[in-house]
């Protein structure tokens, strides 16, 4: 007598015929989805993920030990490839990097989203330490004096003392510091378990290939994959074996172990001339002033003590009471950074009708708070907006989600 | 801006439909044994997708998200069409619509080797030989350890087996 087999069961158990949906069902969707009311989220203002990004160009900035620029001199051995990568660079006038990430184009730099089209991304690295990121939707740069962070179209943006503003380029910090990337990479893969480096050579080219695990707390996973951090992923750099240029890199995500490309060089031109009109802010942006002179100005005027001492939920409760009335001083506490004038035609007179469940996730460092409201016109929307203690004033603030 | 959001997230769904629709009316479809109770089901999970606050493109998640939620929209159906509930056997007699007379027949051969798993072991059979899924993406799905997963199925397959075998 034949025995069935596991296989032979599993087979059994299989249909064996093609499912299909109705021809109409896609569109059927779709119609109901459009009649839906929805308000969606809002341009994720100020970015939840600077936090991250500031702490990760900290750990690069910490990793690293010889910090070279544009145009400074390096101080070690030629014959070594570090040093090569870093004397290259310091001999250059500047670079600029062009690349494509998928990405939506006014959203945080760090901000990856695997179904999305590739957005052209332009790093703009000068020898006097000036540089720019343009992201189509979302600019930064850093002009000598301070940096600045812009949304062409909404035509708002933020004004940063220069100390302060360094974390706005997020993940692609480290562009900013190219001659010592290989010589970062290999240090970070020998002091985290989670992160592999393998070297390879030919005659004229290194290549470093990094796997490197999704960091950050994912008992929530909300934040997983929407960060080259906060994502499983492939990690190939390419180094002339020459000068120790960095010729190219890109970065796949793995989703279930497949890649899934997020990021490709399209080019790197060193010795680059980058035009001074480059460096020209747009005149019709409305700026907010994020300079510690004016926070401390605001601490001095503003309620900021209603927002300390208290839980998040409850931060968002008190956002939310003042924007019944819009209490504009409450609101330039809780929602600083963002334009609230631009702000004021959607949320006036908006209430907050469940709150509860905050939650951290991933690397950032504030918390997300599930929030149901209703707007003055009745209809309502879920959100899970981003509070984080902000170091400046010590209070809690709408960090994004809004 | 607002409109380009939702029609920004309007294609992402459409393209989430084009992909995921086949696949997740199959799985509705192998749990409620008409088309449409089961595209109702995947429609529902579509728009509250839509609706949530999910974010469309988290890819690794998505998938699961729409087959936990397409799971406990099939648990819900059942109970609450306790009225219609009928046995494997009966469920013969109920007309198919004759477009889905092949995928119907699937449904009651299927569904009464099933019969006789208890609900747990016979949805991971589900999850396991229907839609191909790994364990550990099946222990992510039923919120349950990988190893409970595996033992199982492991029993369920065994238990068939030995019923086959007793009846050949």
């Amino acid at each position: 007598m034949k025995k069935n087999s596991k296989s032979e069961m599993e087979n059994t158990l299989t249909p064996n015929c093609e499912f299909h949906a109705s021809n109409n069902l896609k569109e059927k969707v779709l119609q109901a989805a459009e009649q839906k009311v929805i308000s969606g989220k809002t341009i994720r203002l100020k970015s939840w993920k600077t936090a991250l990004a500031t702490c990760a160009a900290t750990a690069a900035v910490v990793a690293i030990v010889l910090l070279i620029k544009p145009g400074m001199t390096p101080l070690y051995a030629e014959n070594d490839v570090f040093a090569r990568a870093a004397q290259f660079i310091s001999k250059v006038s500047g670079y600029t990097i062009t690349f494509d990430a998928r990405t939506l184009p006014n959203d945080n730099f760090s901000y990856i989203d695997a179904s999305k089209a590739f957005v052209e991304h332009k790093m703009s690295v000068c020898a006097d330490g000036r540089w720019q990121l343009d992201k189509g939707g979302r600019m930064a740069e850093f002009d000598g004096e301070n940096v600045w962070v812009w949304f062409p179209e909404q035509e708002w943006g933020w004004k940063m003392d220069a100390t302060k503003g360094s974390g706005v380029l997020e993940q692609y910090e480290l562009l900013r510091h190219i001659g010592d990337m290989m010589q970062w990479l290999e240090k970070y893969a020998h002091s985290h378990q989670d992160f592999t480096c393998r070297k390879s050579e030919t005659d004229s080219e290194i290549t470093l290939s990094i796997k490197a695990a999704a960091q950050g707390d994912f008992q929530n996973d909300y934040t997983k994959n929407s960060s080259i951090l906060e994502s499983d992923t492939r990690q190939t750099y390419t180094f002339s074996k020459a000068d120790g240029r960095l010729l190219s890199f890109k970065i796949d995500v793995l989703f279930l172990g497949i890649p899934r490309s997020i990021l490709k060089v399209q080019e790197i031109n060193y010795d680059a001339s980058i035009p001074e009109s480059d460096f020209i802010l747009p005149a019709s942006i409305e700026w907010i002033d994020e300079t510690a002179e004016h926070i401390a100005e605001m601490a001095e005027t503003l309620p900021i003590d209603q927002f300390t001492g208290i839980t998040a939920e409850k931060a968002a409760e008190k956002m939310f009471e003042a924007m019944k009335t819009w209490d504009e001083a409450s609101l330039k506490v809780i929602m600083k950074g963002y334009p609230l004038s631009k702000m004021q035609e959607k949320y006036k007179g908006c209430t907050l009708t469940e709150c509860g469940g905050a939650f951290k996730s991933g690397l950032y460092d504030g918390v997300f708070v599930p929030c149901t409201i209703k707007f003055a016109d009745g209809s309502t929307q879920k959100l899970k907006i981003a509070f984080k203690i902000d170091k400046a004033l010590g209070t809690w603030c709408a960090d994004g989600g809004m | 801006m607002q409109q380009d959001f939702k029609q920004s997230r309007l294609k992402d769904l459409e393209k989430i439909i084009g992909k995921e629709q086949d696949r997740l009316f199959r799985f509705a479809y192998m749990r409620v044994g008409n088309r449409e109770d089961a595209e109702d089901i995947v429609q529902d999970v579509f728009l509250k997708l839509f609706a949530s606050d999910e974010n469309l493109h988290h890819v690794r998640n998505l998938e699961h998200y729409l087959l936990r939620s397409i799971s406990n929209c099939c648990l819900d159906y059942h109970r609450k069409k306790t009225f219609d509930i009928v046995s494997i056997d009966e469920a013969g007699q109920v007309a198919a619509e004759t477009e889905d007379q092949q995928i119907h027949d699937e449904y009651l051969r299927i569904n009464k080797i099933l019969a006789t798993l208890s609900d747990e072991q016979a949805e991971i059979v589900r999850l396991k030989c229907y839609d191909g899924l790994k364990f550990r993406e099946i222990a992510k799905i039923l919120e349950i350890p990988e190893a409970t997963a595996k033992s199982r199925y492991r029993y369920a397959i065994a238990h068939l087996q030995q019923n086959i075998n007793e009846n050949l």
